[in-house]
């Protein structure tokens, strides 16, 4: 469904973020990538979403493929238009409007009666109806996420992409988030492009995994074979083979032999 | 961007304003230059610098308040007149020095900037910007209602002198702006460095955050406005003595937004900003001026309020052109060709 | 008591003016945050584009209304496009200049165009006066009136119940997420300067029909529609009204008792005074959006 090639992606035409990235996600499948802070997860999102040209961003090499159209030039009101939605990192709701209004603001582009996608997103998210004529701005986190993926699923996308859903949240409310994105999933068919730090949440939901650092997918497998890798488990879930506590000359070394590329 | 081989191994060194000896030797050569300007360049552009230099005092003063400190101030020119009227009162109807009316000047002009920026306690941002507007309307208002001010009339100014050395001429009164200037330019400089400055900037991007580290919001966004407002009154006390009159009309609210693009077309929160918007509004300012005599004369059949206007629209032509190309203003381009130059023939 | 009823009726009805003459500049900021400083400019421009057709062209006085709107809505377009659509996300310092200098542009325009006279709109609307109890008001301000209430039913309606009135809200609120959500925000901006501009015409033809057409026009846009923008709330069209129902008010009622004291031009400075006042008790307006802050 989605083909990224070997996609460069660059700032203010000088700063470069993406070297050569490749990636697919399947029809309805969820994907998770992976990696520390300023690996370029966010880029990988904001290009295939196009929201790269809010930020000065521009993808200067290579090709990303959607059902068999190129939209790495378009601009993001028509990839929209196409079937994607980007979740935005930092859960930016519409601060002085409702959650109802937020909500009808994720479906803007569509027509017709809009009262059962509304209903269908309070059955995903409870607290949300309870909610419904409060003003975004004032919510909590938790809730605040909870808006912002329902605005999403208001769109009836066909590829949702997630900037870290779970920052800043409870690890219970992480946990419930996560759990609805799956049951999203399965019960409506949308594909999934999760970028996350918390790995496990991440990879609890996911069938395939890419772990990205500085700008280059450098592991890809299925999920649970990457959660079960050695250099995964050491870099990204904390779980170390090394015994009692930890060595952080040793880490340093390991890190070094292990090379994966700079 | 730094040139290649440009570093620092102390404080002191990253901490300087002035880094390699190419560097003092073109400051050198510039502030000769300035010395000497005057007497190869004829009155007329002496005069056009001088100007340039009282304005470019109060725009460093903007740059404080509006481009460090991020509180707009849409009054600046009020604020230049309490300056001029003090100095003018001082040394006119109280008859004491000109040593002694321009620091006041700078004083006076900065405690009425206290009270129009005490509202910064409470609103911020554009709300703030309205607030300096009404001080922009009220102050000159005033002016106008106040006898001793001379009303509409406005006053006769004595020229500035120190102890008997009376500046008398344009060249005279341009050498004393020029070391004002200079003394004025460097404290803008050197406040970025400083813990005010830091506390400044702090404030300019975040204010919430800045309280939650300790800063004072209050008396930091006050101090913003005493020195902006200094600055100006200083501007104001040798505006008085150039033109040795002072009157209501010469400040206007056009000429605080003039000001304040200034500072937005050199680029805001840059010193070096300060001075390029300044320079090249004024100088496309006597461009406009000059042209409609000269479309007049050359088109004669043309009516005298196209010539006159064809100044005025090619100013604000050039002005929104500019604005459109390069928002982030004349500093940020010359940082960006720095960068290009020192990097070329490689991107990055 | 006449006399006051007078004043507060003289009031209500240049304060519904003064209200279109802030919708317009509300409907700009509300979409894209840019406070629109040359509207007066367009005001005056349109006003003398009117007259011009009319006076110097010899057109129907309609026919000119219309085609000022006509030509209002195009510059709408054209402005965006030319000015607005590259500044977009820049700091809004500059894009306040940028409308500045745009505003002295037009007044040398019309400057060279109609010289600094004033002149005076045929009669389109009877001037004569019907008398309500002891209060004489002109028909033509009651017209005026009429049309500016009409204008807003209008935009508050599309506001709050249509797609476009969303739209505009929450490209308002943040432009990424708008256009994260397929929101084309040029289209938006380029809606709501089109709106705007027509309301300018709007207005400026009505002024000018209370008044007369002169350069001065200009300075409407900045000392009477900024304190009712900020009175009413910077963000809010029914604070438009609102707020300048409450500066027309307080303006025909403080120059007609003040004025004679100080020897004239104490309305001037009313609006200001408001605005000073408000912003020190209640710097959001009566309906403005507070800022949420979240620490």
């Amino acid at each position: 469904m989605l083909v990224m090639n070997a996609v460069e992606v660059k700032y203010l035409d000088v700063i470069l973020v993406l070297r050569g990235v490749t990636l697919e996600v399947a029809d309805g499948k969820i994907v998770a990538l992976l990696g520390a802070n300023g690996a370029g997860k966010s880029s990988v999102l904001k290009a295939t979403s196009g929201l790269l040209a809010t930020e000065q961003g521009k993808v200067t090499d290579g090709s990303i493929v959607f059902n068999s159209v190129r939209i790495d030039r378009m601009m993001p009101e028509d990839i929209v238009r196409r079937g994607i939605v980007q979740v935005i990192e930092e859960r930016k709701v519409l601060e002085h409007l409702s959650v109802e209004q937020n909500l009808r603001g994720g479906a803007i582009l569509r027509k017709g009666e809009l009262r059962s996608d509304i209903n269908m997103v309070y059955d995903y998210f409870p607290r949300l109806k309870q909610l419904r004529h409060a003003t975004a701005g004032y919510l909590s986190g938790g809730e605040q996420q909870m808006l912002v993926v329902g605005r999403a699923m208001m769109a009836r996308p066909k590829l949702m992409l997630l900037d870290e859903p779970a920052m800043g949240l409870a690890p219970l409310l992480t946990k419930e988030i996560f759990e609805m994105l799956k049951r999203y999933n399965g019960e409506q068919k949308a594909a999934m492009l999760i970028v996350e730090q918390n790995a496990r949440a991440a990879l609890s939901i996911a069938e395939y995994g890419y772990v990205m650092e500085n700008g280059r997918v450098v592991l890809e497998a299925p999920a649970a074979k990457l959660a079960s890798n050695p250099d995964v488990k050491e870099f990204y879930l904390g779980l170390s083979e090394l015994e009692g506590k930890k060595n952080y000359r040793e880490v340093k070394h390991y890190r070094r032999r292990k090379r994966w590329l700079s | 961007m730094r040139a290649a081989g440009v570093y620092d191994v102390n404080y002191a060194e990253d901490m300087a304003i002035v880094r390699t000896r190419m560097q003092w030797v073109l400051l050198a050569l510039f502030l000769a230059f300035l010395l000497a300007f005057p007497h190869f360049s004829g009155l007329y552009w002496t005069g056009v610098f001088s100007l340039m230099g009282i304005i470019l005092i109060a725009v460093f003063g903007l740059h404080i308040t509006t481009g460090l400190c991020g509180q707009i101030n849409l009054g600046q020119t009020a604020f230049i007149a309490v300056g001029a009227y003090t100095s003018a009162v001082i040394t006119s109807k109280m008859g004491l020095p000109f040593l002694l009316a321009l620091p006041s000047a700078g004083i006076i002009a900065g405690l009425v900037g206290l009270i129009f920026g005490a509202p910064s306690l409470k609103i911020k941002g554009f709300y703030l910007a309205m607030s300096t507007l009404a001080a922009q309307g009220i102050i000159i208002w005033i002016i106008l209602h106040t006898d001793i001010l001379g009303t509409a009339v406005g006053l006769r100014v004595p020229y500035a002198s120190i102890g008997g050395f009376a500046f008398d001429t344009d060249t005279k009164m341009y050498y004393l702006i020029l070391a004002v200037v200079i003394i004025a330019g460097l404290a803008a400089l050197n406040i970025t460095r400083t813990r005010v400055g830091r506390a400044f900037t702090a404030i300019r991007d975040d204010d919430l955050a800045a309280e939650v580290m300790g800063i004072n919001l209050f008396y930091y966004k006050l101090l913003a406005f005493f020195i902006g407002c200094f600055y100006a009154g200083i501007a104001g006390s040798l505006w008085a003595h150039y033109f040795s009159y002072v009157q209501p009309l010469q400040f206007t609210l056009k000429d605080s937004v003039w000001y304040l693009g200034m500072i937005v077309v050199g680029g805001a929160g840059s010193t070096l900003g300060a001075v390029l918007g300044t320079v090249f509004i004024r100088l496309l300012s006597v461009f406009a001026d000059f042209i409609s005599p000269v479309l007049a004369s050359n088109f004669p059949m043309v009516r005298a309020n196209v010539t006159y206007a064809a100044g005025a629209i090619l100013f604000a032509l050039v002005i929104i052109i500019f604005i459109v190309k390069e928002p982030r203003g004349l500093a940020h381009r010359w940082e960006v060709f720095k960068t290009w130059y020192r990097l070329w023939p490689y991107n990055y | 008591m006449d006399k006051l009823l007078q004043f507060l009726a003289n009031g209500i009805m240049i304060g519904g003016i003064y209200g279109l003459v802030a919708l317009g500049l509300v409907l700009i900021y509300k979409s894209s945050r840019v406070l629109n400083l040359a509207h007066g400019g367009f005001l005056m421009i349109f006003g003398w584009l009117c007259w011009s057709f009319t006076e110097q062209i010899g057109m129907n006085i309609w026919l000119s209304i219309v085609l000022v709107i006509v030509v209002s809505i195009l510059a709408g377009l054209g402005v965006e496009r030319v000015m607005l659509r590259p500044l977009i996300g820049q700091p809004i310092l500059a894009v306040i200049i940028a409308t500045l200098a745009l505003g002295y542009l037009l007044e040398g325009i019309a400057i060279m165009a109609w010289g600094a006279n004033t002149k005076g709109l045929p009669e389109f609307i009877p001037h004569s006066a019907i008398w309500l109890g002891p209060v004489a008001i002109p028909q033509h301000y009651i017209w005026s009136f009429g049309i500016a209430l009409v204008l807003f039913g209008i935009l508050m309606y599309s506001f709050r119940y249509t797609k476009m009135g969303l739209g505009m809200q929450i490209v308002s609120e943040d432009q990424q997420v708008a256009r994260s959500l397929g929101i084309s925000v040029k289209s938006v901006f380029a809606q709501s300067w089109a709106f705007a501009l027509a309301i300018a015409a709007i207005s400026g033809i009505l002024y000018a029909a209370l008044h007369a057409v002169s350069n001065f026009n200009l300075l409407v846009g900045i000392n009477k529609a900024l304190p009712v923008m900020i009175l009413g709330g910077l963000e809010s069209l029914p604070g438009a009204l609102v707020g300048g129902l409450i500066v027309g008010i307080f303006e025909s009622i403080g120059g007609g008792y003040i004025d004679p004291l100080v020897g004239g031009g104490f309305s001037d400075i009313v609006p200001l005074i408001l605005m000073l006042i408000i912003l020190l008790v209640r710097p959001y307006g009566i309906f403005g959006w507070k800022r949420i802050e979240r620490i």
